[in-house]
């Protein structure tokens, strides 16, 4: 436990001095408000002696001003011991996100969307209840039940030490039955997670149900989980059908304690009157803490739990990182890349993605790769940009080893169009201005055009500045797709690679997308995968890669005098291109 | 804006006299449920009023003001303060376990009372027309069926009850306050109205605060799934430290949220705190003032004191039940709106006459049936047809291929003739009956019906190809397996024929679901099959035996095909052509070859390649 919680310590040392202020104010606090009672004892003694309407004056305005005085200790420890809290959960988060920014996309694979997303909010949140109300609620409960029982001993032992037995016993109800509610409550949410996904299958196909004349079976199926759910709740309601009345008992219990024991105390003169109001009105006092205790415990227990998740996450170091030794010394990239015996294997398996590859681009090529789905095409390109390693050889960017090129300058160089299009929730133009959020107004409008875009963006009700995604416009995969495009040419990149960047664009568009783009990379280099042979053919050469090597490499022309694979394809795609016209 | 709505919602009587009428059947549970609470709340007052009279019979005697409840009590103090301490054991006991079983009944009521309101809804859903779920999210119907019916779970077990629990012990403790002294009574309730004040000003804080810890946390979940989704790209266009930037700006948006939040208690519990040593204040002088009269006992005044802590809790949670109670009218109005969309018309149309009536005809002549269409015409939305003026015969017993390109129309010809929709124009006949006549079940038992998408539900393979059926021998089970190829891969796997399966399918290969969902629209052994072929990639073998299974299963049936593959085609009876919603084309494999016509262009487009391989693997078997 203690390992888990040293992540922890960089960040209640920065904020050591406001912890030392918050632990004053809750000892002063807690100091005042063992003293209310006892003030009432002396009040509550006077009214059995013969007294004065001053006396009682003055009782009052003393109870008055030691609860307003521990009213602001109160305040201030509040602020300052939960606002720390929340200054530590918003810097873990924070250092958290920027260690996950910088994880490989391996990393990403291994583990699901939603459960890296729960461990940076819910288990964040659990870390941070343990580090402010957790803390501060121990420290009050032990220094409470000190004071209470110091005083209360110091008047009564012996009827302290009767109360302490049940009160000992509320903690460990608490304790005990917050563990096994919560582990209920999980199962009963799994529970509810099965209704759920039920009603999502059975509502998504419900063609085929109603196909079978499946309804009947598809409302007993429901109804048969209902029923589980309800008996699995059912568990959890027992629980706390025991323990809200048990706690209930306990504590009613103390208060028995002290109305008989104290009263016969009282009785035989061994406690005044006062003292008998200040032990009832102190066990009032305790009931938080008796209960809190308990509670603490668990926010402990499930905080440090959630920090072990999370450390796991930050002990991970990034897989692909920038050289330590032998840092090139060119910061500019020419665009030269040279792939020598490169294999890619998938993780845990003989099987290879690529196999031995060797492939020379010179700077300034345009090159197409072709081939069947799984043939390694998107591997090979992800070489370039480092999102993956080779399993085996070497790659050379400019003749340097790959992996003396500081990352930050690799990637510089590197326009990509991912297969998947994937745009933020933000403005097309920050969508845009992605890569290089200084650019000038001149050049996005210059990419937008050979992205084909200007004539969308017009149409849009904002321009540059309409949201995309789920509150803003809904747009078509081809726009998706131009976007991805704009964003990567706003890089000026020497290296640009598009992976089947167009599947969702219309032919018209895209051959006037290539033929823009064959002025501006003239000098550069570029990777291209496509299906299709009409958009291969704009480039300056066609490597067909199955099954991880390269079966072909050649001109367009050359490849089609081959009579091959890439002949076979083109010849297919020419008659579909004929029915196309034919259709319309 | 939005408050004055639920707020308007809470008193809308016909709201609650329906959420009522779901607790009818329980209403001795809830009987039994509400004199529990009656008891656990007079309880409350125990305490303080068994402390009055130990201090004022025992400890501070004062004879003249007995009160005549009071004669009961021994002379002896040692035996009367051992019998007081009895009795408050007892209410506490009795306290305990009125509460105990307050919780069981109204919860396990709770429970029954959401289960039929779910099942209810789920049912519900299951009546709607296909067009309903074309216009409504699955998303959306999901959660009414879960989220919305456990909102108003919580609405009936701990917010009505809750709110009803704190109002009979505020009751009961004023009732006991004003018996012992009604000055000092009205001079304590001085301070409920600040009390009240001060938490609902807490409250209304604090639910501020909460909406924008809402949004913020909303903004900061889409920004982790975008960014942990979206990683590569973040890294390839070098946007880490903008990304940081942003994320540091919602999560501020969350910190300053919750900082309002801290804000808020750090002033309401000091201020609740001292408002209560007010009371005690305030009762020490009013009540010490009497005592010294001698109006008033020392015992009446401990036992104040001790009241005011209970007066004030159940106005705190009072004003905090207010939100839960909201929240749970909204949720039942948008579940009531649900239940009201009418269920879908075709179903309750077909009339019971009308499928004993073909009850009666299928004794006759079990297999003769014809499908005609006579001049259909349909459009899923106004004006947008997608079958125009369609008219054509299947005989029974053939099999007729429809081919043509996506959007052409051939799925929805199978949709009119399950009844999925109804078309604007024409006449759809089965064995020259209306299908408007036939009863919807009895219509679609006769289809056997596979789609595109081969749907797998979570379950066995033995669940999903018996479908419910219950009358599917193990016989019937094992030659149906044999038949359409299944063998292989029922004993590839561990628990064969009872291995489950994710939703979806999870591990099988498209090949092998398409085997799973057509041996499932064969089992029944319908008089027609609906088969409508995937047009996703399969391997060579399990193409095989696709094919191999296809022609087992057409033989003695009525099938229509929705054809991808050249093999299916060639086995059919009759080819029907599809283009925009027209039949541009109708004949055999040869004669439409022959024509030279789309079918031809087809043929050339999508089969000409395979033709080779189908054919020697054709001659093998």
């Amino acid at each position: 436990m203690f390992l888990q919680l040293q992540t922890l310590f960089p960040y209640l040392v920065r904020h050591r001095w406001r912890y030392v202020a918050g632990f004053s104010t809750l000892i002063l606090k807690t100091l005042l408000a063992g003293t209310i009672p006892f003030v009432l004892r002396f009040a509550v003694d006077s009214l059995t002696k013969s007294f004065t309407s001053e006396t009682l004056w003055k009782w009052a305005l003393l109870l008055l001003t030691l609860a307003l005085t521990k009213g602001v200790f109160q305040y201030w420890m509040r602020l300052l011991l939960i606002g720390i809290s929340r200054d530590i959960e918003y810097e873990f988060r924070n250092d958290v996100l920027s260690h996950l920014l910088c994880m490989p996309r391996k990393f990403f694979r291994s583990y699901r969307t939603g459960d890296l997303m729960s461990r940076v909010t819910n288990d964040m949140n659990a870390v941070r209840l343990m580090l402010g109300a957790g803390v501060m609620h121990t420290v009050d409960v032990i220094l409470t039940f000190f004071v209470v029982l110091t005083v209360m001993s110091a008047t009564d032992w012996k009827l302290t030490c009767l109360i302490f037995l049940p009160t000992l016993l509320v903690s460990l109800v608490v304790s005990y039955f917050g563990r096994h509610i919560h582990n209920y409550s999980q199962k009963v949410q799994e529970s509810f997670a099965d209704i759920s996904a039920l009603t999502q299958e059975s509502l998504s196909n419900i063609r085929i149900v109603r196909a079978y004349a499946r309804e009947e079976l598809e409302i007993t199926r429901f109804t048969e989980l209902n029923r589980k759910y309800v008996a699995t709740n059912w568990k959890l309601i027992k629980l706390w059908g025991k323990f809200y009345p048990l706690l209930e008992l306990l504590v009613g219990v103390t208060y028995l304690v002290v109305l008989w024991y104290g009263g016969r105390r009282v009785l035989s003169g061994e406690l005044t009157l006062g003292s008998f109001v200040m032990f009832m009105t102190y066990m009032m006092m305790l009931t938080w803490p008796m209960i809190g205790f308990g509670w603490v415990v668990n926010v402990i227990q499930r905080g440090t739990a959630s920090l072990k998740r999370l450390n796991e996450l930050l002990k991970q170091p990034p897989s692909i990182a920038d050289p330590t030794v032998n840092i090139s010394r060119s910061t500019e990239i020419r665009g030269d890349l040279q792939l020598c015996d490169v294999t890619i294997r998938y993780p845990n398996s003989e099987q290879r993605i690529l196999r031995n590859l060797n492939l020379d681009i010179t700077a300034g090529e345009s090159m197409a790769i072709v081939g069947p789905t799984g043939g390694g095409k998107s591997s090979l390109v992800e070489l370039i940009p480092r999102v993956i390693e080779p399993s085996e050889g070497v790659i050379l960017v400019d003749g340097e080893n790959i992996r003396s090129i500081p990352l930050r300058i690799l990637r510089g160089s590197i326009g990509m169009v991912p297969q998947e299009t994937l745009l933020f929730s933000a403005t097309i133009r920050e969508n845009i201005v992605f890569g290089c959020p200084g650019a000038s107004n001149r050049s996005i409008k210059d990419v937008t055009e050979m992205a084909c875009l200007n004539k969308d963006i017009a149409d849009f009700p904002n321009g540059y500045e309409t949201l995309v995604g789920e509150r803003g416009v809904t747009l078509s995969g081809g726009q998706k797709q131009r976007i991805a495009i704009a964003r990567a040419l706003l890089r000026d990149p020497r290296i640009l690679i598009l992976d089947d960047a167009f599947s969702s664009v219309d032919t018209v568009t895209e051959e006037h997308i290539l033929r823009q783009l064959k002025i501006v990379m003239r000098n550069r280099t570029t990777l291209l995968i496509s299906h299709r042979t009409s958009t291969a053919q704009y480039a300056d050469r066609i490597v067909v890669l199955v099954a991880g090597k390269i079966i072909e490499d050649g001109t367009h022309e050359a490849l089609l005098r081959k009579q091959g694979y890439y002949y076979e394809l083109h010849q297919k795609q020419l008659i579909e291109r004929e029915i196309e016209s034919v259709k319309s | 804006m939005i408050d004055e709505d639920s707020i308007e919602k809470i008193y809308d009587t016909h709201l609650v006299a329906r959420l009522a009428s779901y607790l009818t059947p329980y209403r001795v549970l809830v009987v039994v449920s509400v004199i529990l609470l009656i008891v656990h709340s007079s309880c409350a007052v125990a305490g303080p009023y068994l402390t009055k009279l130990i201090i004022d019979h025992y400890l501070e005697p004062v004879d003249e003001i007995d009160t005549p409840t009071d004669t009961w009590l021994p002379q002896d103090a040692s035996t009367g303060i051992d019998m007081i301490a009895l009795l408050y054991l007892v209410v506490l006991a009795c306290g305990f376990l009125a509460r105990h079983v307050q919780i069981l009944v109204m919860q396990h009521t709770g429970q029954q009372v959401m289960r039929d309101l779910r099942v209810k809804i789920f049912s519900h859903l299951h009546k709607m027309s296909i067009t309903f779920f074309d216009r409504n999210k699955i998303g959306r119907l999901v959660t009414r069926t879960t989220t919305d019916v456990e909102t108003l779970n919580e609405m009936f077990t701990s917010g009505v009850v809750a709110i009803f629990g704190d109002l009979l012990t505020l009751a009961f403790v004023l009732a006991a306050m004003i018996h012992l002294s009604p000055d000092l009574t009205m001079v304590c309730c001085t301070v409920i109205p600040l009390v009240a004040t001060v938490s609902i000003w807490f409250r209304k804080r604090v639910r501020e605060s909460f909406r924008e810890v809402r949004s913020a946390v909303a903004k900061i979940n889409s920004f982790l799934q975008e960014h942990f989704n979206g990683i590569s790209v973040v890294q390839l266009f070098g946007h880490e430290a903008e990304s940081k930037r942003k994320f540091d700006t919602i999560n501020n948006e969350h910190r300053a949220a919750y900082y309002r939040a801290i804000g808020a208690h750090a002033y309401f519990y000091p201020i609740i705190d001292w408002l209560g040593v007010l009371t005690v204040a305030v009762i020490l002088l009013y009540g010490g003032l009497q005592v010294l009269d001698g109006s008033l006992t020392i015992g009446v005044v401990v036992a104040f004191i001790q009241y005011g802590a209970r007066v004030f809790r159940p106005i705190q949670d009072l004003s905090e039940k207010h939100n839960i109670l909201q929240a749970a009218m909204a949720g039942a109005e948008r579940i009531f709106t649900l239940l009201d969309t009418p269920h879908d018309q075709t179903i309750s149309r077909g009339s019971p006459d009308a499928s004993a009536a073909n009850r009666k005809d299928k004794s006759q002549e079990a297999t003769s049936f014809d499908i005609e269409f006579r001049n259909v015409s349909f459009a899923y939305t106004d004006q947008h047809w997608v079958l125009r003026n369609i008219s054509f015969r299947i005989e029974a017993g053939k099999t007729i291929a429809f081919v043509g390109h996506t959007g052409a129309g051939k799925t929805t010809l199978t949709n009119l003739l399950l009844r999925f929709y109804e078309p604007q124009e024409g006449q759809i006949l089965l064995g020259g009956r209306d299908i408007r006549n036939w009863s919807v079940a009895e219509l679609r038992r006769s289809f056997g019906v596979a789609l595109q998408d081969p749907c797998l539900l979570a379950g066995t393979i033995r669940q999903n190809i018996c479908f419910g059926n219950t009358t599917i021998t193990e016989q019937r089970l094992n030659q149906l397996s044999k038949d359409m190829n299944l063998k292989d891969l029922i004993n590839s796997l561990p628990s064969g024929l009872d291995e489950p399966l994710l939703e979806g399918g999870g591990s099988l290969s498209a090949g092998e679901k398409q085997l799973i969902s057509f041996t499932r629209a064969l089992a029944p052994n319908p008089q027609f099959l609906i088969l409508d072929e995937a047009t996703s990639n399969i391997d060579a073998v399990t193409e095989l035996k696709i094919s191999e299974a296809f022609s087992r299963m057409v033989v003695g049936h009525t099938a229509i095909v929705i054809a991808h593959r050249l093999s299916t085609i060639q086995r059919a009876d009759r080819i029907i052509v599809m283009h925009n919603g027209t039949i541009q084309e109708t004949g055999t494999h040869h004669d439409l070859l022959s024509k030279q016509g789309i079918y031809w262009r087809l043929y050339q487009l999508q089969y000409r390649d395979r033709k080779s391989s189908d054919l020697e693997n054709g001659k093998e078997h």
